[in-house]
């Protein structure tokens, strides 16, 4: 086909793909970046061009941080690291000393003086046999740019995209990105550029095709003349002819139709071709999180993490801040049935205002419901009246970490059921104490189902922390952490036994660690009954699609 | 002045993330940090000098401290390091 395709006229250009994905339009051409003119000058007052280094170097923190909060909605957080990268080195003392050092030694003006020592850092990290370093001197060079510039007092003209186009240029800054409309970008092609550059892998994220480091073959490419743009075999093709174009129009459409009818599917539930029910569900700890859910079709919320309450406050959060923050999740997909996770984190999460031990095995340690048991005032009764006062709004059960044993599990019921009554004295109106239900992670609760399976309204296997467990193997541990998915046989056998016992009492059984979106195991949670599986929301689809298609 | 020769054993060495844990964790302290490798010598609070020095995994490397609370600064980065730069 491809060699038909190719007639003389078309060209194909082969590069990198950063980014997969088919995007067709019209060049965009972005100039390249002025070359900085910095002259030796010297300077007056060495102490005014110290001021201004601390001035600008301010300046420039303010300037990440804009870029940060513009991208805060299209990055994940892991992605959104790369800021506080930025803001790490506007912060490093050795640069600011060696440029105040610099200063005093020569009497030269502060922009000359900090080109000079940025100019020493890019050349001693390129100079290293490391690509991911090397390309960390990219980011030096932007921030050097930024910073010369706010001293020199002159802003970088705007990239105005105002149609959807591709992006050509020699190479792009992730400052550069963060200054143009993205919805506009069908796609990027750089000269220069690899994987392992902050800017593909912001493309990537952004789910934007990018195919960088094609080299001087980019001068190729006019202004304005029609590309297509092929990630996924990661070359572009010059000047296509009418029936080439229609081909790739067709090929796009079909990925993204088929992406789209994956969610379109999703949003009713899966059964399988035999009609048995099986409910996904998502996991969820974040506003973001929850809009996915909604969107890719969760059948509900199967885990709802509470870690994030206690990890951004800077003290106890109080009732109204547990409130607060949860509804502010819970509201994006208010008919759901959300399953809520009380406190879980320990000793590996420090916390500023928790002056908490550290401890020499933080997984057995005062974690969870213990630690939550051990600071009942502080940590665990504003979250419970929080979440008890919240079930009056939304369809609610709660889900307990880390229970050991029927007295743990008395213990907790104890409380919420002391804290429903506090509340319904104090004038609340909540119908009735929302369904208690438990995590099956300590072996002592998986391998006997018969303590507790009265006590506990549904069961939910936590199969991380039962793996790490059942392995004695610390799934932080580098070392010992590929023993955990040779648990697997033991989980699936402890799964099904719990499974059979709890149906017994007509009790549901979820899973809602990693082991949920394995498709290898779906046949068994089929088979075993399972009443639902709990995963990332973009997993969803993919999942029920899998249901879907199994006998 | 107290020196410890330790290794590396993160598995990426001393990049932007470990490097700017280990300075975070370095500028706590009144005492001066410095690293020595390979020849060179990097201010240990500083993730722009301790990046330049490209360190790899399974590298050696020596701390250097010197100044009031050495001992604890020693021992807390120490730690940092055998921990694989978990806390």
């Amino acid at each position: 086909m491809k060699i038909i395709l190719k007639s003389k006229k078309i060209k194909t250009l082969k590069g990198i793909s950063a980014s997969v994905g088919i995007a067709l339009g019209p060049v965009f051409i972005v100039e390249n970046e002025k070359p900085l003119v910095v002259l030796k000058q010297k300077c007056s007052s060495v102490k005014d061009e110290i001021d201004r280094l601390t001035s600008a170097l301010l300046a420039a923190q303010n300037k990440v941080l804009e870029q940060k909060n513009t991208m805060i909605n299209t990055l994940s957080s892991e992605e959104l690291e790369l800021y506080d990268a930025y803001l790490e080195i506007l912060k490093d003392p050795e640069l600011k000393a060696n440029t105040i050092g610099y200063i005093q030694e020569k009497k030269c003006k502060v922009d000359f003086a900090l080109q000079q020592i940025t100019s020493k850092f890019i050349y001693d990290l390129e100079s290293l046999d490391d690509p991911y370093l090397s390309a960390r001197a990219q980011d030096i060079r932007m921030l050097n740019r930024m910073l010369v510039n706010i001293l020199q007092g002159r802003e970088e003209p705007d990239i105005r995209l105002t149609s959807p186009s591709i992006l050509v240029a020699e190479s792009l800054s992730t400052s550069q990105l963060a200054g143009i409309n993205t919805s506009q970008i069908l796609g990027v092609v750089t000269a220069k550029g690899g994987r392992t550059d902050h800017i593909a892998i912001l493309l990537k994220s952004m789910g934007i095709p990018a195919l960088i480091g094609i080299g001087k073959a980019i001068s190729m490419l006019k202004s304005n003349s029609f590309i297509i743009l092929d990630c996924n075999q990661s070359e572009l093709l010059l000047n296509p002819i009418q029936k080439i174009v229609l081909k790739y129009e067709l090929l796009k459409k079909k990925q993204v139709l088929d992406f789209e009818k994956q969610i379109e599917f999703s949003q009713s539930k899966a059964t399988t071709l035999s009609g048995k029910e099986l409910s996904v569900c998502a996991n969820v700890g974040a506003v973001e999180d929850m809009q996915k859910a909604f969107q890719f079709g969760a059948d509900g919320v199967g885990l709802f993490r509470t870690e994030m309450c206690f990890l951004e406050s800077t003290n106890f959060p109080d009732e109204e801040i547990h409130f607060q923050k949860y509804n502010a999740i819970l509201k994006e997909f208010p008919n759901a049935l959300h399953t809520i996770r009380l406190l879980d984190f320990g000793s590996d999460k420090p916390l500023i205002y928790l002056k908490n031990k550290i401890e020499e095995n933080p997984a057995l340690g005062s974690r969870a419901l213990r630690l939550g048991f051990e600071y009942y005032k502080e940590l665990l009764k504003p979250q419970l009246r929080a979440l008890l006062r919240l079930s009056q709004l939304y369809n609610i059960q709660l889900l307990c970490p880390m229970i050991a044993d029927l007295e743990d599990l008395i213990e907790i019921k104890d409380k919420i059921n002391l804290e429903y009554n506090q509340l319904i004295k104090e004038g609340f109106e909540i119908r009735e104490v929302p369904s208690i239900g438990i995590m099956v992670e300590i072996p002592n609760i998986a391998l006997q189902p018969e303590a507790l399976v009265k006590e506990a309204d549904f069961f939910s296997f936590g199969t991380n922390d039962l793996a790490q467990f059942l392995m004695a193997a610390d799934r932080t541990n580098d070392r010992v952490a590929h023993y955990l998915p040779r648990a697997k046989a033991s989980l699936l056998f402890l799964i099904e036994n719990f499974t059979k016992v709890a149906h017994i009492e007509g009790k549901k059984v979820s899973i809602c660690g990693e082991l949920a979106s394995d498709e290898e195991c779906l046949s068994t949670f089929i088979r075993i009954g399972i009443d639902s599986l709990s995963m990332p929301p973009n997993l969803i689809p993919g999942i029920k699609k899998a249901i879907r298609n199994s006998p | 002045m107290i020196e410890k020769q330790i290794i590396i054993k993160d598995n990426v060495g001393f990049h932007a993330r470990t490097a700017s844990l280990f300075a975070k964790k370095a500028v706590a302290f009144e005492s001066d940090v410095a690293i020595l490798f390979n020849g060179k010598k990097g201010n240990g609070k500083s993730t722009l000098s301790l990046m330049t020095l490209g360190v790899k995994s399974q590298d050696e490397i020596t701390i250097s401290v010197s100044g009031s609370d050495e001992s604890f600064a020693i021992e807390s980065l120490v730690t940092l390091i055998e921990n694989n730069f978990k806390e």
